[in-house]
């Protein structure tokens, strides 16, 4: 569910890949099971990723936003490899 | 073909465990969190598991009936609020034949097994300070 502002009162269910650096791996312990997640520091989407000119996305690891939203399934992430970019 | 390329390990101890369920690989530790986070991981894990969808629904139903003037947010954010313990209330007293919703039902461990590295889905995640 995405809200596009806190005052957004329509907001629209939409698939979007986040950017972001584990922080925490936890394995959440329900004692028959457990059910592994990562903790993360999510990169704010609207201005801290960008695809530039070569189709290479750019993430800026210094725009963090979704504090609120830290955790994700395991299963559900996918890795990226990044570099720092040179200017 | 459907599968072809997966290896069989057997019977998993629980449904959510098993293929989706990855291996440690370093660092282990059992960390006493702040309970608040548990919960809010709680909230988070039970929001993406199949079989709790339907509650979900059903809770989020009983709370548009009750408050038919409220809008989507608001609606959500009280679902995010109430849901735990309307989960466990169903799940417990209402009963349930699934073991498994009964253990969520019942909510975590605030002692949590932490890693600082994981594989799962083929890939292998570390920390940030692993990394």
């Amino acid at each position: 569910m995405h809200f596009a502002s806190s005052k957004d009162n329509n907001p629209i269910m939409a698939t979007i890949s986040y950017y972001g650096v584990i922080e925490e791996i936890w394995k959440v312990d329900y004692v028959n099971f457990r059910v592994p997640i990562f903790k993360c520091k999510w990169v704010y989407s609207n201005t801290g990723v960008h695809v530039d000119d070569f189709g290479f996305t750019l993430v800026d690891l210094g725009k963090i936003g979704y504090k609120k939203d830290p955790f994700i399934m395991a299963y559900q992430a996918k890795q990226v490899f990044l570099c720092q970019r040179s200017f | 073909m459907y599968m072809s390329e997966v290896d069989v390990i057997g019977i998993s101890r629980s449904r959510y465990e098993g293929r989706k369920e990855g291996k440690g690989t370093r660092g282990v530790r059992i960390v006493q969190k702040d309970q608040q986070q548990v919960l809010q991981a709680h909230l988070y894990i039970l929001n993406n598991i199949d079989d709790v969808l339907p509650y979900i629904d059903e809770h989020k139903m009983f709370l548009k009936t009750i408050n038919p003037r409220a809008n989507e947010k608001w609606l959500l954010n009280e679902h995010n609020k109430m849901f735990l313990k309307w989960f466990k209330h169903k799940i417990l007293q209402n009963g349930c034949h699934v073991d498994d919703l009964k253990w969520l039902a019942r909510g975590p461990n605030f002692d949590v097994i932490t890693w600082s590295g994981y594989d799962i889905n083929n890939f292998s995640f570390y920390t940030i300070t692993e990394d």
